[in-house]
């Protein structure tokens, strides 16, 4: 038998001086710390966003509780619901943007006084989208039916951009507003 | 022979090493989107790249509209224009690096040309905005007093 040479090799094991376990206890110790940091960001994942807290924009995080920012809909649920030919609203905004935070609390107020259910979709997380759906200006509110943009109206409420008018007469009227 | 423990603790760094490269993509990932753009994420959230020089812009661009790209493409000619005017995105206000319309574009030009830019504009509609407005006065060939004054006329709060 072969084996017979490297069986002398295996008795011998236990003769050695016992080692010590504790390297192996500092490693399991340094294994769970690195993994529970690892853990910990995803027990902080915001409800709004589908991501962990920490992934977030800095200027998105001020705004998890705001209640003018409760409506996000996410790239996935847009595409959806674009796609499904429904008409629908969609207000594409940046959470760093100072003329969307001036539009969020006054537009949002005339949308739910409308009736209107009108989807938030923030794209300072979902850059992409940018190119996606062509906008340019933040905050522009569009109007989408057939799966294809029909009208949108860019710019805010404010010093440059347009009135709480304008966007109430676009709530109503999307179709009649074209810009 | 090797012993089974030299084998875990083989295991064990490699398991280390493998945190911390996952650590590293999913950040590079966060800020890069792709994780091919070069750049690096500032502490205002801020994406910053550089790049040889204005004929080369910023890849971050990829992911934005054509106009913004076409906006992108015009600062560094107008630049002279472009830090003499103010920037009504909330991005001035006491002690942040914003100190013009400029920089709402571009962060710097270096000694060998290569420059600097940031995507806040990208994400900022009325900096985008103000850049398409003052262009477009400039190409009127009015100067950059004129310019700052209509755009502080157009966009400046009422209250201030």
């Amino acid at each position: 038998m072969p084996s017979i040479i490297g069986l002398p090799e295996v008795l011998r094991q236990p003769m050695r001086k016992k080692r010590s376990l504790m390297p192996l206890v500092y490693a399991a110790v340094v294994i769970v710390l690195f993994s529970s940091l690892y853990l910990l960001k995803y027990l902080n994942v915001s409800e709004l966003y589908g991501k962990p807290v920490s992934d977030l924009q800095p200027a998105t995080r001020q705004l998890l509780k705001d209640p003018h920012y409760q409506n996000i809909i996410l790239p996935d649920e847009l595409d959806r619901r674009i796609e499904s030919g429904e008409p629908t609203f969609v207000y594409f905004f940046s959470s760093d943007c100072g003329f969307c935070r001036e539009t969020t609390p006054v537009l949002m107020p005339i949308a739910e006084e409308l009736g209107v259910d009108l989807p938030q979709f923030n794209l300072v997380e979902f850059k992409d989208y940018y190119r996606k759906y062509n906008i340019v200006f933040t905050p522009t509110l569009a109007y989408f039916e057939g799966g294809k943009e029909v009208s949108r109206i860019e710019g805010g409420i404010g010093a440059g951009g347009h009135s709480a008018d304008d966007y109430r007469e676009f709530l109503r009227n999307p179709k009649g507003a074209a810009s | 022979m090797r012993s089974a423990r030299d084998w875990l603790l083989g295991g064990v760094i490699l398991l280390l090493a493998g945190f911390m490269a996952a650590s590293g993509c999913s950040g590079g990932e966060s800020a890069g989107g792709d994780g091919h753009e070069h750049g690096v994420m500032t502490t205002e959230g801020e994406w910053h790249e550089t790049t040889s020089g204005p004929d080369e812009l910023p890849s971050f661009l990829l992911r934005y509209a054509d106009r913004t790209v076409d906006l992108y493409a015009v600062v560094y000619e107008h630049m002279d224009i472009l830090r003499q005017l103010n920037c009504y995105c909330g991005c001035m206000d006491a002690n942040d690096p914003h100190d013009s319309l400029l920089r709402c574009f571009l962060v710097d030009v270096q000694d060998d040309g290569s420059i600097t830019w940031t995507d806040h504009g990208a994400n900022c509609g009325i900096c985008l905005m103000e850049l398409q407005d003052a262009v477009a006065f400039a190409k009127q060939g009015k100067s950059a007093d004129e310019i700052r004054g209509l755009i502080d006329a157009k966009y400046a709060p009422a209250d201030l």
